[in-house]
């Protein structure tokens, strides 16, 4: 990596690295409720109305336990891009789902936190945060230079020897 | 060109890693749900209430011609696809088809506003697409919805002669 001014490390690999870790956390977050109670989370994916009915519990069942892969894998740094490419098509997906939600006035939870009967009312302002961390994975995407990541140390590892 | 070929067999390995887990954990509960399965008919519209407890909520067709002749304000809706509707249907009733990917919304909802009574038929077996109809419109507050009992049967009599 060339070595430039501090202010476009800050922006570049250095803020990629902090929304990687953020998306990770995130991610994570909002996968354990979902892992926990699959049948909650089937019902919230169902409220929708965008899945044909068979896929529904499959659905649920993969992207709770690919969600938190994935935020495992960012936070850790392993295959770092892929993560987030799986994160960034989640996002697009998640936003295309509360867009087509929020044109029909669809009144369901949003389920993107809290699958069960808790779960938040879906606003705009749960597309706004979508937007943002998609914004923010893009970035890292782009600038991410595996900082901190165990892909790194690994790769310099086996260089060393 | 090498760069997304490694991406894209990345991906693959995550998406391996994520479904194995699912597997596994899913194994482990006491009650693991099926993979690939219809699903549960409460579970299919935002209206919670249970299967059992909607029987009081049904309505039979000689009660509904009852009604029907007191001129009460009844709205008659065909949860079937609309092309079945246009082929045949019971009188004064209007295509609201069943859809789980579009569901009735609010607009279709108010529609519905100053009826007294709101009755959905289908010809399914155990009236299942009226009970999801109602379902959906339970959800947004039509709260004077009932299913006619045994739809098929109510419209063998509209059916054109083959």
């Amino acid at each position: 990596m060339k070595e430039g001014p501090f202010w476009k490390k800050l922006l570049g690999p250095y803020a990629a690295w902090a929304f990687r870790v953020a998306l990770g956390a995130i991610f994570i977050v909002a996968s354990i409720d979902k892992i926990a109670d699959p049948l909650s989370f089937a019902k919230s994916i169902a409220n929708y109305h965008l899945v044909p009915e068979s896929l529904i519990n499959l659905m649920a069942l993969v992207m709770a336990n690919l969600e938190f892969v994935c935020g495992i894998f960012l936070i850790l740094g392993i295959l770092p891009r892929a993560s987030l490419v799986w994160v960034n098509g989640l996002l697009i997906i998640f936003i295309i789902a509360i867009i087509s939600a929020l044109s029909r006035q669809l009144d369901i939870g949003c389920g993107c936190f809290d699958a069960g009967s808790q779960a938040q009312a879906m606003t705009r302002w749960t597309l706004y945060w979508d937007l943002i961390w998609l914004a923010m994975g893009v970035h890292s995407f782009i600038f991410d230079s595996e900082i901190l990541s165990v892909q790194r140390w690994l790769r310099r590892r086996s260089s060393q020897h | 060109m090498k760069f997304f070929a490694s991406i894209v067999f990345q991906c693959l390995l995550i998406l391996a890693v994520a479904t194995t887990l699912a597997w596994a954990l899913n194994s482990l509960r006491s009650q693991p749900i099926p993979w690939v399965a219809p699903f549960p008919y409460e579970s299919e519209c935002a209206d919670k209430t249970p299967l059992s407890a909607l029987s009081g909520t049904k309505i039979s067709l000689a009660h509904l011609q009852q009604r029907q002749a007191t001129k009460m304000r009844i709205a008659l809706l065909d949860a079937r696809p609309a092309e079945l509707h246009q082929e045949h249907h019971l009188d004064s009733a209007r295509s609201l088809p069943y859809s789980i990917f579009n569901p009735v919304g609010k607009k279709g909802a108010q529609q519905l506003e100053g009826y007294a009574l709101v009755v959905v038929y289908c010809d399914s077996p155990h009236d299942a697409l009226a009970r999801r109809l109602a379902g959906q419109l339970r959800s947004l507050g039509v709260s004077q919805v009932k299913v006619l009992e045994n739809g098929a049967k109510a419209l063998e009599k509209k059916a054109p002669p083959k």
